[in-house]
Parts: structure tokens; sequence; C-alpha cells
């Protein structure tokens, strides 16, 4: 049988079913139409092929069977009320667009015997009663849906129509329905219909696209390191912000609003000074050395050469703002300027011509190009493979956010030999300057060139932490520097998709009151200073919980791919964790026996083994851990491994607990932690509470009541409005009650052993529908999980393609799968980069 | 570095009339349509109902619940009244509006109402500006100063809205802007400006450096003819030529701003000295000077609409005075001290001060027979509800000038009955934000998140008691 979606979608493409592809051209705001467009979806990719079905014709245009207008207002309803929240799938009954016509035989949970739809009987149906009334005297709990709702919905139409006309689900007739809306949560999308590659040999090309730089583009565009303690605000904190909810690479949706312009113009005078700066490199001390600061000849002249301008326009539009070769238009507008800017100033002054610098500089950034990276591919033909160009920014994205010859600063490394770009001849070639080289010389879009550059810049093992040299160090503390990170490193783009997976960037930044309560390190002084929380997630130290967090995952990724082992498994398993030294403040200067030697409590400790005071709190950073031990101010020393019951991969390490953890102990962290889990690594779909109209509140607190037992009696009383939803996150995250708040591991829990039991019967794939004891067991469950795991490469997709998956992509991810089954991230990775989805395009519009 | 004094000073009453002259004298021509102006004070962390509770109030409340306010700072679960209760003549015997003076017959303080669906917590974010919850980072609609800015009568003028704030380490990376207060829609949030100097800058630069604003002028002519010729170039077919188009309007939109600004800031005359761009960090010196910058903005018609972020948002813990004390663990440390207390309290007076200090200088100037007060309402609201932890069931509020507009303010305190009369006499912060629209001929009621029937809207409309 032919099925809809290829009567709508299929009409114009040959034999390709691309139906997600043409999905996601379609702009759709409101959540709910996502699930009739899945409905759809899911019917193409039932399709058998055949030409024509029931009811059709091979053109399609006459007689075909289309949703039923009623079943559309219906589920438009359904979504306009949140309804669909929860009722998509794991809680009954289903709403979807796909499962309608299943509800006329469908009975009432709650009241024995009564249907959930009677057709053409409203009365009769428990659907239409849940929500108009009369409610029932035999009701039990909470009648009224929506969620919340007090009493009957004002508007029930549609449900009343959709039952009145037989609860019709598709109808008859010749007018083609609307073109499916785009699907904007692609966890809607049922995990094997994105792995499900049924013709390796149709089009696998992404939509063409503009992409907008992000923030950190910007920044690293600048010269500006996105550290926290050296940067220059303004620059750092330009309006170029990603969207809350997505990956930092994607860009859809987002684009150069007048307020968001207005706010880059403030940020020009500082984003521009690199190319003002006088003097020329190397500077050492100074923040904006670059190789760039003037031509050779110096530009603090009155009455630069031609040579010497069109040089230096070329070399800002190459290694400040473009990042490509200008075209020559392009080269003369910019040299236009120039020319222009310099007859004007009058008397030559360097004040003067620092203006002008800024001024042309700043024309440059908000070039189409400078904002915008094209990925439209070369001609104009329905399948376009990217331009060499566009592939080099394409792949200097892929690898991280400092864009392909963007300047390089900072001090170059007392052995240059093995790090590809400081190691060359002309630094001014700039980052990435392999890249670059391939451009040139046109071999970019060779497979084996391209595997080759990325394995040059993804990361490995490198003592001296050349990455870090725009972010860490001045020179003066770069010994300091490099014992306080570790030798393993990724790419920055490969540690963003980690932060940005694990969603940790809040970590430091969520308040915690008390974030040492419940643990053993519970002390007269209880507060965040006693236990060196408020050093391990202060902006002023360096050793905080991020850095850590980053060198522990570098570390599982490296390892595991030089042992040949699981890289998934190692993330989520490793006992090896980077942690903060607790002697870093040892004060020699000040000699101890006993802690009245070093004054106050307040002042400082004294660190009697080694007879030394320390600052106070310092010597307790590193309690978040759970270490009693002193962790020696070295290198090697900051490497840990955990006791096995206390920590196990990167779900057990404090940055993850922090940032998916409330305010106090006894708040609700599981709820977040399980939502987490839910929808990041088993792609499930949990309803927002933009959509639930519960007031969600836990009750009061109190001295017996454990972060559990208030959860559980907020959210899981039965009849309650909240179990439904919170019966999909709930579980997933008592396994971390083991853990406080802030990532301590509890000592006592409100009188009890703390308790990360729980009992998982809803999950997606069979194999985590069990009892756990707690994190440690939970966390090797998922590790092993095949089903987890494909959620995983699901997410690397969409973080290193910037936008979502979507059936389209089947047989991208089934390869991305194949090459992940050694372990291999990087072979995966690799995988993508020569797939033609990254390579080619097609236009997003075209059917 | 500019200081309250001299900020005072510049904006004082002759002073600032003579300044402005020949603008204000447009404005006050008797052909000049009427418009509203609107500036929202929004505390972070929110503010107690005690400290804006005068003593007739208290007593009408004492005789209403069943135990006496008494040594509460918050009570939203004890009302018991099923209609509003309405006191005056005392509004500056409460705490934190001592400093009212004269204002006090153009201030009303209202009580009771709810808004929990912006969740509470420590803050709310953009929630208590939007009546909706902010889900995680993501606004979840847009929030009021954003959608009165875009009704046709308000727009027009150099800023859509001017939004500025303070924050305890605004010169730090990211602490500059603030994104978790306003947005323009969902997902779409928009920045307060927190660094004084930068919001200095955006307002008089076309003055205060004027070979520099004319540079912007030309390097926004640069991008636009360069967009322009990418867009000669690109595939008419491609959806992706909606951003370049996108982009193109925004330039052409700052050209016009730009214009605009100039046109106006050639009126405002003197201006106040340019705020250091690092060392101004005491709170009451960043935020006179902020309140400055929004009052010349209303007073030139930079803007029709304003809002001032104190500590709002991701800052909560914000830094209080000189002696750089956190806000949120001082608010912590008060349950047990009445002296912090006390402390705090004092805090949110010197804030409203601020405020106070720029509703008189609007009140200064003369506009269409009364002054450009009567067609300005300023709102000071916090952004959680009615303590540090809050729980939406209450934010108190603070509503100054308007009387041309309609609004009735007039030195009461409003009491509307609590959430147990929910559906009934109970109001909501959305009925404000709902009155606010009434005075710009906007009905509101599809505004915010809450739904009638869906249990989380009272009752749609305005707030009668305040129209007029």
């Amino acid at each position: 049988m032919r099925s809809l979606g290829l009567l709508v979608l299929g009409s114009k493409r040959s034999n390709h079913a691309r139906s997600a592809s043409t999905l996601e051209a379609m702009r759709a705001p409101r959540r709910g139409f996502r699930v009739a467009a899945l409905a759809l979806c899911l019917l193409t990719s039932c399709d058998s092929g055949s030409p024509a079905g029931d009811g059709g014709t091979a053109d399609g245009a006459t007689t075909m069977r289309s949703p039923c207008q009623s079943a559309l207002d219906l589920e438009q309803f359904f979504a306009d009320n949140g309804c669909i929240a929860c009722h998509s799938g794991s809680t009954e009954p289903d709403l979807r667009f796909d499962a309608l016509d299943r509800l006329p035989g469908m009975m009432s949970t709650r009241r024995a015997g009564h249907p959930i739809v009677t057709p053409m009987q409203p009365m009769a149906s428990e659907l239409y009663l849940r929500v108009a009334g009369p409610e029932p005297s035999d009701a039990t709990g909470s009648w009224w849906m929506p969620l919340g709702a007090t009493g009957p919905h004002p508007r029930p139409d549609p449900v009343t129509t959709w039952i009145e006309r037989n609860a019709e689900v598709w109808c008859t007739g010749t007018t083609p329905p609307p073109p499916p809306p785009r699907i904007t949560n692609p966890n809607l999308y049922p995990q094997d219909m994105v792995f499900a590659c049924t013709d390796p040999s149709a089009d696998t090309s992404s939509p063409a696209r503009l992409r907008r730089i992000d923030r950190r583009e910007f920044a690293y565009a600048s010269g500006t390191p996105l550290d926290r303690r050296w940067t220059d605000g303004i620059v750092a904190a330009n309006p170029f912000e990603r969207l809350p909810e997505h990956y930092s690479t994607f860009t859809d949706d987002v684009g150069v609003d007048p307020t968001t312009l207005q706010l880059l113009l403030i940020t020009m005078p500082a984003a521009t000074q690199p190319w003002v700066t006088r003097g020329q490199g190397p500077s050492v001390g100074g923040r904006w050395w670059t190789v760039y600061s003037g031509t050779p000849a110096s530009f603090y002249v009155a009455d630069p050469s031609s040579a010497d301008r069109d040089a230096w326009v070329d070399t800002m539009l190459l290694h400040g703002a473009l990042f490509r070769a200008p075209t020559t238009d392009e080269h003369a507008r910019m040299r236009a300027m120039l020319d222009a800017e310099i007859a004007a100033e009058g008397t030559f002054s360097s004040a003067a011509r620092e203006d002008t610098l800024h001024t042309v500089v700043s024309a440059a950034r908000l070039m189409a190009g400078a904002v915008f990276r094209s990925e439209m591919g070369q001609g104009t033909g329905a399948r376009r493979r990217l331009t060499d160009e566009e592939l080099g920014l394409a792949l200097g994205r892929f690898l991280g956010a400092h864009p392909v010859s963007s300047m390089l600063w900072g001090d170059p490394p007392a052995d240059a030999m093995g790090h590809p770009d400081w190691s060359r001849t002309d630094l001014s070639d700039g980052r990435l300057a392999a890249i670059r080289d391939a451009v040139r010389d046109g071999s970019i879009g060779q497979p084996d060139r391209l595997r080759a550059l990325f394995r040059a810049y993804r990361g490995g093992l490198d003592p001296d932490r050349i990455d870090l040299m725009s972010e860490e160090y001045r020179l003066d503390e770069r010994d300091q520097g490099l014992r306080e990170r570790g030798e393993y490193w990724l790419s920055e783009g490969i540690t963003r998709f980690f932060r940005e997976w694990f969603d940790v960037d809040g970590a430091e930044a969520v308040f915690k009151d008390t974030p040492n309560a419940t643990s053993r390190w519970v002390v007269d002084r209880s507060n965040a200073e006693a236990t060196g929380y408020d050093l391990i997630t202060s902006q002023y130290s360096r050793e905080t919980l991020l850095p850590l967090f980053d060198d522990t995952v570098a570390r599982a990724v490296v390892e595991a791919e030089t042992n040949g082992t699981d890289v998934f498994h190692a993330l989520l398993t490793t006992r090896t964790f980077r942690v903060a030294s607790n002697l870093l403040g040892i004060d020699r200067a000040r000699p101890c026996t006993q802690p009245s030697d070093c004054g106050d409590s307040r002042i400082g400790a004294c660190y009697v083994s080694l007879g030394f005071c320390t600052a106070f709190g310092q010597s307790e950073i590193d309690r978040v851990f759970g270490l009693a031990t002193d962790v020696d101010d070295t290198r090697a020393a900051r490497w840990v491994t955990l006791p096995t019951g206390e920590r196990a991969g990167m779900l057990t390490h404090p940055a993850w607990l922090a940032a998916h953890g409330n305010n106090f102990e006894d708040d609700a962290s599981l709820v977040h932690r399980g939502h987490w889990i839910r929808e990041m690594l088993l792609c499930d779909d949990v309803p927002g509470l933009e959509l639930v109209s519960v007031p969600a509140m836990l009750g009061p607190h109190a001295p017996d009541q454990r972060a559990r037992d208030r959860v559980q009696l907020a959210s899981e009383q039965p009849g309650s409005a909240c179990i439904t939803c919170h019966s999909e996150m709930n579980p997933y995250g008592y396994p971390f009650e083991i853990y406080n708040h802030a990532g301590f591991l509890r000592a006592s829990d409100h009188g009890h052993a703390p308790d990360g039991s729980t009992t998982i019967t809803n999950a997606p794939s069979p194999e985590l529908n069990r009892s756990f004891t707690d994190a440690i067991e939970f966390v090797q469950a998922l590790a092993d999980s095949p089903y987890a795991r494909r959620c995983f490469i699901r997410n690397v997709f969409r973080h290193f393609m910037g936008r979502d998956e979507s059936p389209a992509d089947a047989c991208t991810l089934t390869a991305m799968e194949t090459a992940f089954a050694g372990g291999s991230f990087f072979a995966m990775l690799e995988t993508l980069l020569t797939s033609d989805a990254f390579l080619y395009r097609h236009d997003a519009g075209a059917p | 570095m500019i200081t309250r004094r001299n900020l005072l000073r510049l904006l004082g009453t002759a002073a600032g009339a003579a300044l402005l002259g020949p603008f204000l004298s447009r404005l006050g021509r008797a052909d000049t349509p009427t418009f509203p102006r609107f500036v929202f004070f929004v505390e972070g962390n929110g503010f107690e109902p005690v400290s804006v509770l005068s003593p007739s109030t208290r007593a009408a409340l004492d005789a209403s619940m069943a135990m006496p306010v008494g040594t509460d700072r918050y009570w939203p679960r004890r009302y018991q009244h099923t209609s509003p209760i309405v006191t005056m003549g005392d509004l500056d015997g409460a705490i934190a509006l001592a400093d009212l003076g004269s204002l006090a017959s153009k201030t009303a303080v209202l009580l009771g109402l709810s808004s929990k669906i912006t969740g509470g917590g420590h803050t709310a974010y953009h929630g208590v500006l939007s009546s909706t919850r902010t889900s995680g980072t993501r606004p979840s609609g847009a929030t009021i100063d954003a959608h009165l800015s875009q009704l046709p009568m308000l727009t027009g003028t150099a800023f859509d809205a001017l939004r500025l704030g303070y924050a305890s380490s605004f010169h730090y990376p990211g602490m500059n802007l603030d994104f978790g207060t306003c947005a323009l829609g969902p997902g779409v949030a928009v920045p307060l400006v927190r660094d004084p100097g930068q919001a200095f800058e955006l307002l008089f630069g076309a003055v205060t450096d004027r070979p520099s604003f004319d540079r912007g002028g030309r390097i926004l002519d640069f991008a636009g003819d360069d967009v322009q010729r990418a867009l000669a170039t690109f595939p008419s077919s491609s959806p992706e030529r909606s951003r370049l188009e996108a982009y193109l309007a925004s330039i052409e939109s700052n050209r016009q701003s730009r214009s605009r600004l100039e046109a106006a800031v050639a009126h405002v005359g003197a201006l106040p000295s340019r705020p250091g761009a690092r060392t101004a960090e005491d709170i009451y010196t960043v935020l006179t000077a902020q309140a400055g910058h929004i009052g010349i903005a209303l007073q030139a018609g930079m803007t029709n609409v304003a809002v001032l972020g104190i500590g709002t948002g991701y800052d909560f813990d914000t830094f209080y005075g000189s002696d750089h004390r956190p806000r949120h663990d001082t608010c912590h440390q008060s349950e047990t001290s009445p002296m912090l207390a006390d402390y705090l309290h004092m805090q949110t007076r010197h804030q409203m001060s601020v405020m106070f200090d720029l509703a008189r200088q609007l009140d200064a100037v003369p506009e269409r027979g009364a002054t450009l007060l009567d067609h300005t309402v300023l709102v000071y609201i916090g952004d959680n509800g009615e303590t540090h932890h809050a729980t939406g069931e209450e934010f108190p509020v603070v509503v100054v000038g308007g009387d041309a507009l309609g609004l009735r303010t007039g030195g009461r305190t409003i009491v509307y009955p609590g959430l147990d009369q929910f559906g009934r006499g109970h109001r909501q912060v959305s009925n404000l934000w709902n009155t606010l629209g009434h005075l710009a001929c906007e009905d509101l009621n599809a505004f915010g998140g809450e739904r009638l029937g869906g249990g989380t809207r009272s009752a749609e409309g305005p707030l009668s008691e305040l129209l007029a």
C-alpha cells in the first residue's frame, strides 16, 4: 500500500524517499506540529516503493487518503494543550497522530469498563469527559485534563467534533493535505528509524546553508582567548551566543537581528584591536601579540605603499575576517575603503591611523562572508559538493571554533616539533594552517587528505598542551599551568562536544547552598569555604570543575583510542579522574607544627605532615572528589583512581552532578539528572515544563525528609497529575542520590544510609528494565547498552553536523555506528567527515 | 566617573529643563499625540512585602487575617480577604518607601499579586516580565518590555527598548550583558547592558565622539553594500537567502536608529561624564548612572520603554554596597538576624530611591499640561517573588506615575485577595501587565503563558482598581 508520505513528498524525488529532508525545510514554530509531522514521516518510512497505492495514481493527483481535518484539528488541540508532552508513547493513551486510530479500541485504566473513545458518542468517551466533563461520580484522583486543569476546558470542540465524526483519522479526497511541518525535536524519531539504512544508494547530502558564526568563533577570530580570567569581557561576551537548547554548532533560526548588530558594534573597538596594535612580535608579555600587527613595512607611516596596503588587506581578510581567500571584488572594495579612510585622516598621526584601521577591520568583520560561513556547495545542481574553501572552513569548525588561518598568539613552545602550526617556518600562516595548505593545493577534497588533517588536529598526548596557549598561560605561569592540566588533549570542537552533550557548562554557576551537606565533610565550619567548594568553582581559580572535567574526558578518550578499547564505555566507567591539588596554597614562609601556628581557622590551616600553613580553603579543594589524602602539586599526582564503589565515569563526576543538581541537597536534583539520562542518553522525549500547567514544587524541607522522599511525595502519589511525566525521569535519577546536589558523596542522608536504588520499568530498551543498587551499577548498564550507544552516536552527529538527524541520515548514522563498533570515537568522526552528509549539499527547500 | 551628585545636578529640575528646552518644547506641543512610556525596575532575588507595608495596610491586614502580620516578612498564604483591601495616606511609613516625599500621591503599592507560572526560586529569569516559566535558560515568551515596545504608538525611536542593569562584576566575561531577564520571544533572550560605560557609548556616542559615530555609519554602509552584493549573486530559490535579507534589514534598521539617535541626542545638551569602565562597581553609583541614562533617553525621545535590572537573573547573589556583601547569602543569614533583615530592607529602600529620583526628574519635565512622569509608568518588581527562595505566590509591586495615561495611583496600597481566591478575586502579575497594555490601548489577555480554565490564569483583564 502506498503511504501518504510518499504521495506528498516523493513525487519529484525519483526513487529517493527524501521525506525527512523535506520535513526539515518546513518551518513550524509550534511544538505540537512535530507530532503530526512524525506521523507522516512514519508512514513514509513504511513505503514499499510502489508508485501508486490504494486509491492513488502514478502522478498522485487523484484520489488519495489524507488525514481528516477533524483529526488534524484534534491533534492540534492535543499539541496546544500540552497533552502530547506525556501521551507520546510511554504514557497511555498514546495521543500521537499515528496512534489515534487505536483509541476507539482502548479501555480506561482509571474506570473499568469505560472506553477511551466511543465513535460518535462523546458522552460515552472518557477522552471527552476528561476534557469537557462532567466528572463521573465514580472518578478517583485528579480527573481533569490537561494536567493542572481544575474544570472543563473552555473550548473542547475539536475533541467533540472528532468523536462525533466517527473518530476517523483518514479520509478520502482529492485535495493533497498541507505539507507536513518540520520536526523540531529529533528525539521524536524512533531510534530504529534513524538507523534504518534501507537504500544505501540514496542521496545522503545535507541541506545547504549559510552558517552564522557563534560567540566562540567571533571571540577567537578577534584574538580573544575565552579563559574567563584574562579576557576582555566585551568580546568574550559578544552577542553571538548559542541557542540554549542546542549545540553551539547549530545555526538554524539564528541570524543577525538589529539588537545583536547594535551590540556587535559596541564590541568592535576591542574585537579589532589585534589589527591595530603597533609593533611586531614576539612580544610575549602582551595579550595581543600577533604576527600580523602591521605589515613588514610598518603601516604607521603617512602614506603606506600600494603594495603594503594590498598586503594588509589580504592578510586581514584571510586571517581576521573571512578566513578564506577574498574574491577580487572583496579585495577591491576593502582596499577602496582603506584608501578613503587614510585619505580622510588629514594630517597623519598614530591615533588617526589607529582609528582608520579600527574602522576598516570593523567593516570587514561585518561582511556577509565574515558573519556567515557558506555551505552552499559548488554550482547550481541539485546535489552539490562543497567548494574547497567551504570545505576548509567546515573542517575547521568540525575541529573547533578557532577559524582556519586565525591568528596564533602566545609564546612558541620550546620544541615546536610535533605541533603542526607552531613548527611551520612562517607562523603567520596561523591556526590549522595545514587545512589552508590543502585548500590552496586543491587536495582537501580527497578523503585520505581529510582523514590526515583530522588526525593532525584531533587531539592526543601533548605534555606541552600547546592547545591551551591562548587559554591558560602567561609566560610567568606556564610551568604552574602545565602542572595543573593533564597531558591528554582533545581539539576544541571535540572538547566542546563533550561539554555540551553532558551539559556541564553551568556546573560552576549553579548556586549550591551548603555544598558539603550530608557528605563526610560536614564539619563545624560547614560551608562552601570549608570544603574548598568555593575555590573549585571560583572564577578566580584555575583548577575548577570544568577543566578537571575536560581533562578527565580527554584521558578517557585518548587512552581508549590508544589501547583499542571502547571510548563510550570508557567515558561512562572511568575511575581515573583529574583532581585539584590541595597543596597548591602551601605557604613555605609560614612553618607550623600545630593549627594555632597558622592563626584563626579562617586564615589558614596547618599541614602538619608538611610543616607549613596553607591558604584557607585550598587545603580542602579536593573534598568534592571524596579525597582524604593530599594531592601533591604535580601533574602526575593530580591523576587519581577513585574507589570502585564511589565513582564510575563522567555521570558521577562532580561537574555533571553539580550541573544537573539543584541548590539544596534535598532538592529535586534527581529529576534533573533523570531528565538528562532520558533525553541525552536514551534519546527520548520528556515533556518540558513549558507545557505543564501543574505547579512543580516540592513540599517544605524537613529533617527526616530526604530528597527522594520529597520528590516521591510531590510527584509520585497515585492519581497525582505529576506521576505520568515524572515516572519517565525519577527512576533514572534515583541512582545518583548517593551524591548530593553538588556532587559530594553522601555519608548519611537524613538519618538513613545513602540510597541510590531504583527500579526501571519503562526504558525504551529492555536491557535497562531492571533494578539497580546505585549509580555505579546503573552507569555500567548504560555503558553496556546498545540503545544508549546509538543515542550517543546521534548526538555526535548533531554536534559535528550542526543540525539534527532525520531518517534521511539513516545510512550516515549506520556507517558511523559501524565505524564505532570497534570502539574508536575518532574512527567514527572520520567516517562522518568523509560522508556525503558532510561533503555534499542540496537546497533545503528542494522537493 | 559619574557620581550620584553630579548626575542629580545634571538632571536637576531647572537645569534639565533648560538643557532639553528645544526638544521638550516639541514634546509639549498640543498637537503631539499622547503616548505612554514604561520603565521597569527589576530587583533580582526579590524584595519582601514587608518592606513596602505601610502602617495603615498593616493594620488592615491584621484585622483581616487570623493572626497579625507580626514579625513576618512575607505572608502570601495567610490572606483571607475576598475583595481588594485599599488603604492610603501613609505610604512613606513603609521601610522602603521612606524617600517618597512628594511622589507619594503619584505612587501605588500592590500586594497579593501572584505569578506562580514563573516558578519563583532564586530567580525566575525572564518569567516575571513575561508571565511564563523560563525553561532552563530559555525564555518561553516575550517580556512585557519587548511587547510594549513593539506597539505602533511606541515604535520609531532609536531604541525599541533601553535595557540596562547592574551586576556585581559587570566587567567580567559574560557579566557585562545579562541575557537572563528580557526576551523578544520564545528562545530569544535580549540582553541588559550592565556596564554603564557601554550604556553611555550606546546613548551618547553621537555627540561624545562624533568622528567615531561617523565611522560607525561608514562601517554600516560598507557592510550593507557588501550584503547587497552577496544577495545579488545568491540563488534566488534558496531559503538561506532570507538570512542575508534579514541581516541587511538589521543593518538598515541600525542606520535608521542612528539617525534617530543623532537627532535626539543633539537636543540633550550637556552630558554626564562617561562612567569609568572598570571602577564604578559600587551598586548605587552604577544604578544611579544607569537610571540617569534612562532618564535622559526618555526625555530625549531615544526610547519609550526601559528596563533596569538590579542583580537579576544569574546574578542573584549580587554584591551590595562598598563592603561587597553578597545579597543572597545575606538573605539566608537574615533569617536569624533581625539586624540583617533590616539591612536588606534598607538596600531595597536605596534601590527604590534610585527610581524615585528618576521619577522626580521626569516630574519636573512638562508635557501636554502635565509632566513627563504623568505620561510614564515606573514599575518596581522583584524577579522571583516574595523572598529570596520564592514560591511566586506574591510579587509586591510599586507603581509610580502615569496619571495622565489613566493610571490611578493616589498614594494607595491595594492588597488583592490571595491564592485561596484563585478564579475569583485573586489577581496576578499578568493582570498588571494587562493594565499597562490598556494604557497603551492594547488588550493583553493573551500575553504570557497563563490560560483561563487551565488552572493558571485567575482572571482576564486589567487591574481595574488601578485604572481611573
